[in-house]
């Protein structure tokens, strides 16, 4: 009903309402004036009583007085002329009725007595009752039946003229209707109808008539307002869609929206041309379609990311190892990222997935990963990560566990690297590594720790075992023939072997333990295998060796080393030098001194030579009494012994340097002596260390010429100074001709190059009479001098000097 | 079945429908009609009554064997002549009863006498004198005046009643005394003031009852002599038949020619002296069908009054 009646037009409501009011006021008051009319009926038949009888007063006295039937015909015939009274009676004094008058035509009736001034009515008669008073004398009363109009006469009377108005009002109210529909809601629907148009065509025209009200022009002029507003909005909605599109569209990665039910609406070129579908294509489908994922391990389909963000506005951030099958088949690697879009009320209503190619860079991830674990030459496992491996094993070691560790150091590389150049060297190596590859087992984990040391840890493998292992790799490496450039070599290799079988053993042990038993393997003539056994006499050395390393570091703290001093004498007479070469003693714990024989060794195997060698340099060139001694005389020298690890301390020559400054020592005056095997196992090194101490100033001895691997060649390419003849050659040149020779041949080479030669280890007479007469520079021994105290030593030669310039 | 039943059936008749079909007014009416026709038909066999307010011994007979309700019976006689003998159930009404001062009786007056005689306004009155219908016609009138409906005159009075040996009654009959209410129309009573109108009035005719000689002013029971002027001289006493004995009216066709004269659409004021002669007039006139009434009054107010016009 209620709908029905917003239906209706305002012309057809304004007619209704017109007509429904006017009807209504037209029955109301025609109700009210039937009612009055009724009314009045009844007052006019009192009223028409009452005057009837004022009129017949004289006639009723004279009928009710003097009994008078004239006087009763003359009341009759004036009662005729009154066409509504029916019947009258009067009533006499007691109340009776005297006499009747019935009207013409009219049926006999008895009225009964009813008061006076009382009124009756039925339907269509009102019967009143007058009191008769003749001279204010009562003489009776009398009764009318008077004809009124029936109410329901009067009522059709009036009905029957209202409904001739009524069709009448009709057409009033319409045309009423009609005018106020044309002035007032016409124009009111010139513009619904304009916001119809809207509402169909979405077209917003603008409103150009003006219109008969006020209010309705006010309406038009505010529609036109907001219909402006709404197109500019309209406008700038778009060119804001626009830029939002061209700043999606230039998103280097993929962008892909989807609405609340995971259907795509939106996707940019990026994603587009990654996925390999058109934005008009996917519109629409589920994005499962579109941007398939599946993990890049197990190839599983990943989807419920999606209706977590849909569903409770979970952001996904994207996964490592998801994989995007694109539309031809072809799987990409992805990293993408699912986030819920939220409108203004914070509720959901789609999601957006962003996601990158990431196939490059995850390679490059693989690759780096690779290059960070494995050895780039060989394409071993590096230090790094097999020590983690190792750690990792060692952590989950029970006692049931045997494991064992094949500590690999190679022979001779060195001779390959160093004559055919580092090209051969790692070739070399690469093929050794291969090697080492095929003779293991699977789970075996071969790694270049560096250089040209290996190692090799043999997970669940007995000692035994082990064993068999490392020596079928030994027997492997040196049968194996390394050929290169017409050359052909041959390398050994020396293996420690270290069972694991206790838990709770650290790597570092593992690896202190595997060094040792290699470094004991190379001791003990190389290209053979130890095993690290807590007996062994051999590691007792070794481990003789760390306790020495203990104590020296002890000792340098605690200043129980010292400075002795060996005097290096000329053998001819136009040498104006004198050297003498610094010692270093060793005060150990009881008292006792010791040499440093015992434990050079280790301080260069525990990479304290560096630290040792600094000490040694700082303390003498800080000694007043030293650098006294060198400023005295241009003929004093020390010399200074260097290890060759210390070679690659390249911070070393600007330490001397600072320390000659300090001392303001001409540099001449120092000599660094280093051997010929610690000079060959680093020849560069060695070769530029040499030459920068040339330049500082400083002169360079080759200490233990002749001893091991010997070849002169490498007196060309090491600008010395001096040349120490190796006190083995030395020590029997008076019994061993062959020796002699040598150190002939020595000396003779040494002074064709210039470079000056001392004999080492002279220790008898004999001796130095041999060297006298083959030639050589210098000479230094037990025979000549005892290494005593720096400070005793410095005064004797001081005496000496002294007592020389008084002899000259 | 005389005429006047006619309206008393139709009614009963009508009533009797309007109860059954309330909604068939027409229905009600047509079938009135035709049971009016065949009721007339049907009681064509009963005499006729020429004249409306004349009943026969016959029929008044009739109707005491039938014992027809709410018929009374009045004797108009002297109460000496009653008390001789009166048909059975009337009452006596002495005709000077209805007299007063020559005048009609008053309505107190004629208001306690009917309710002492018991007569009720719904009855239905027969009245009778000794033949000579003048006293039973001015009864009539009186009591028609007075606003009575159904009365009748029995024609030849009770020597006719004797001559055909009915019943008679020597005893005093008594009814219970009535309510009754007397009830004036001007229609049958005539003023002075309405005779005064009347003159001027072409269609009332003015009947003098009297005897010519009175009419032609050649005596007078008043001051003056002459007439009302306009009026006619028809002498009621030439209504009546003595020829067999007995008073009786003369048939109709004889009245009819007595008065044939008189224009019948016109309206009548009869008069004469008293009162008896022009209630005779009126009483045939009446049964003829005219429109009559009695100008009370009379010669006797007439002729003494100097102001009222007068003719020979």
């Amino acid at each position: 009903m209620r709908a029905r009646l917003i239906q209706l037009s305002i012309r057809t409501r304004l007619t209704l309402i017109i007509f429904i009011v006017s009807a209504v006021t037209i029955v109301s008051v025609t109700a009210l004036l039937v009612y009055w009319k009724a009314n009045e009926s009844r007052e006019h038949a009192v009223e028409l009583s009452v005057n009837i009888t004022n009129i017949l007063s004289q006639d009723a006295a004279q009928v009710l007085l003097i009994d008078s039937a004239d006087a009763a015909s003359d009341m009759a015939l004036k009662l005729q002329s009154f066409k509504t009274i029916t019947h009258a009676v009067l009533f006499d004094t007691d109340n009776t009725p005297l006499l009747a008058y019935r009207k013409h035509g009219e049926k006999s009736l008895v009225l009964p007595y009813m008061p006076a001034n009382t009124v009756t009515s039925d339907n269509n008669y009102i019967t009143t009752y007058v009191p008769l008073y003749f001279q204010s004398y009562d003489y009776g009363t009398a009764s009318f039946r008077i004809r009124s109009e029936p109410f329901s006469e009067i009522l059709i009377k009036t009905l029957g003229k209202v409904l001739i108005i009524i069709p009448l009002l009709i057409l009033i109210s319409y045309l009423l209707a009609i005018f106020l529909h044309k002035a007032f809601t016409r124009p009111l629907e010139h513009i619904a109808g304009i916001f119809k148009k809207y509402d169909e065509s979405g077209d917003l025209v603008q409103i150009e008539d003006s219109y008969t009200t006020l209010e309705v022009n006010q309406l038009a002029s505010s529609y036109n307002n907001m219909a402006n507003a709404i197109l500019n909005t309209k406008q700038e909605l778009l060119s804001q869609k626009q830029r939002l599109h061209i700043t999606l569209d230039s998103i280097a990665d993929g962008v892909i929206a989807t609405d609340i039910n995971g259907k795509i609406t939106y996707m940019n070129p990026s994603a587009e041309h990654i996925c390999g579908w058109t934005e008009n294509e996917a519109t629409g489908k589920s994005l499962d379609t579109i941007y398939r994922l599946t993990d890049t391990e197990n190839n599983e389909l990943l989807i419920s990311e999606l209706d977590d963000t849909l569903s409770h506005g979970i952001v996904n951030y994207g996964l490592e190892n998801m994989t995007l099958k694109v539309r031809k088949g072809e799987l990409i690697d992805v990293q993408s990222t699912i986030s819920p879009i939220r409108d203004a009320n914070k509720a959901i209503i789609g999601a957006v997935v962003i996601f990158q190619n990431v196939t490059e860079t995850r390679a490059l991830h693989q690759q780096l990963r690779h290059q960070a674990i494995h050895d780039p030459l060989t394409g071993l496992l590096n230090r790094g990560e097999f020590e983690n491996i190792l750690q990792q094993r060692l952590q989950s070691l029970d006692n049931n566990t045997q494991d064992a560790l094949l500590y690999l150091d190679l022979d001779q590389f060195k001779v390959v690297n160093d004559t055919s150049g580092h090209i051969a060297g790692d070739a070399l190596l690469k093929q050794i590594s291969s090697l080492l590859d095929h003779s293991v087992r699977e789970s075996d984990i071969v790694a270049r720790l560096g250089g040209d040391e290996f190692a090799i840890l043999l997970p669940n493998c007995a000692v035994a075992q082990a064993q068999v292992i490392a020596e079928k790799i030994r027997k492997e490496i040196s049968s194996f023939s390394f050929a290169w450039e017409d050359s052909h070599f041959r390398v050994g290799v020396s293996i420690g072997l270290v069972p694991i079988t206790e838990p709770g053993i650290t790597k570092t042990d593992v690896l202190t333990f595997a060094d040792i038993a290699c470094y004991a393997a190379k001791d003990m003539g190389r290209n053979r295998i130890h095993v690290y056994l807590t007996e062994d006499r051999e590691l007792q050395h070794r481990r003789s060796e760390m306790q020495w390393i203990t104590q020296i570091s002890n000792a340098l703290n605690e200043n129980r080393l010292f400075l002795f001093a060996q005097k290096v004498i000329p053998l001819k007479n136009n040498i104006n030098a004198e050297h003498i070469e610094l010692l270093v003693r060793h005060i150990d714990n009881d008292g006792t001194l010791r040499t440093p024989g015992a434990f050079i060794p280790a301080i260069e195997r525990y990479g304290m030579a560096s630290k040792f060698d600094r000490w040694i340099i700082s303390n003498a060139l800080e000694d007043p009494k030293l650098i006294a001694y060198l400023k005295c005389s241009p003929k004093h020298c020390v010399n200074i012994n260097l290890s060759g690890l210390t070679l690659g301390d390249t911070d070393l020559i600007d330490f001397v340097s600072s320390l000659l400054k300090n001392a303001q020592l001409p540099p001449r005056t120092v000599c660094f002596e280093i051997t010929e095997t610690a000079a060959v196992a680093n020849l560069n090194a060695t070769r530029k260390f040499i030459r920068s101490m040339k330049l500082l100033g400083c002169d360079f001895a080759l200490d233990d010429f002749g001893s091991g691997v010997s070849s002169f060649a490498y007196l060309k390419s090491l600008p010395v100074d001096f040349i120490k003849i190796d006190g083995a050659l030395v020590r029997d040149i008076d019994q061993n001709p062959v020796n002699e020779a040598m150190v002939n041949a020595i000396n003779q080479i040494g002074q064709v190059m210039k470079m000056k030669t001392v004999a080492e280890f002279v220790e008898s007479k004999n001796v130095q009479d041999k060297l006298e007469s083959i030639g050589v520079d210098f000479a230094q021994g037990y025979h000549i001098h005892m290494p005593a105290p720096l400070h005793d030593v410095i005064n004797e030669q001081a005496e000496q000097d002294t007592s020389n310039t008084v002899t000259h | 079945m005389e005429i006047w039943c006619y309206p008393i059936i139709m009614n009963t008749i009508g009533h009797t429908y309007r109860s059954l079909y309330l909604q068939q007014k027409t229905h009600t009416l047509t079938i009135g009609t035709l049971l009016l026709l065949i009721l007339n038909g049907l009681a064509s066999a009963s005499p006729q009554r020429d004249l409306e307010f004349i009943v026969t011994i016959d029929w008044l007979k009739t109707q005491l064997d039938n014992k027809t309700p709410n018929l009374r019976l009045i004797d108009v006689r002297y109460e000496s002549d009653y008390t001789n003998g009166h048909i059975p159930g009337a009452v006596n009404f002495p005709v000077e009863l209805s007299f007063q001062h020559n005048r009609i009786v008053s309505i107190r007056r004629i208001r306690t006498l009917l309710r002492n005689l018991g007569i009720h306004n719904s009855d239905r009155l027969v009245i009778y004198d000794d033949g000579h219908l003048r006293d039973a016609a001015h009864v009539f009138w009186m009591l028609e005046t007075y606003g009575h409906e159904d009365i009748v005159v029995l024609d030849g009075g009770l020597p006719a009643w004797k001559k055909a040996d009915l019943a008679i009654s020597y005893s005093n009959v008594k009814y219970p005394v009535s309510n009754y209410v007397p009830t004036i129309t001007p229609l049958h009573l005539t003023t002075k003031l309405g005779t005064r109108l009347a003159l001027k009035n072409p269609n009332v005719t003015i009947i003098d009852s009297r005897l010519e000689s009175e009419f032609r002013g050649e005596e007078s029971k008043a001051s003056r002599t002459g007439h009302i002027p306009n009026s006619v001289n028809i002498n009621a006493g030439n209504s009546i038949d003595k020829s067999q004995g007995i008073s009786k009216l003369k048939p109709v066709a004889q009245l009819k020619k007595l008065y044939r004269d008189i224009d019948k659409s016109s309206e009548v004021i009869t008069y004469c002296n008293r009162g008896k002669d022009s209630a005779l007039n009126y009483l045939i006139m009446r049964s003829l069908g005219y429109k009559s009434s009695v100008y009370d009054g009379g010669w006797l107010e007439w002729g003494n009054d100097y102001q009222l016009p007068i003719e020979k």
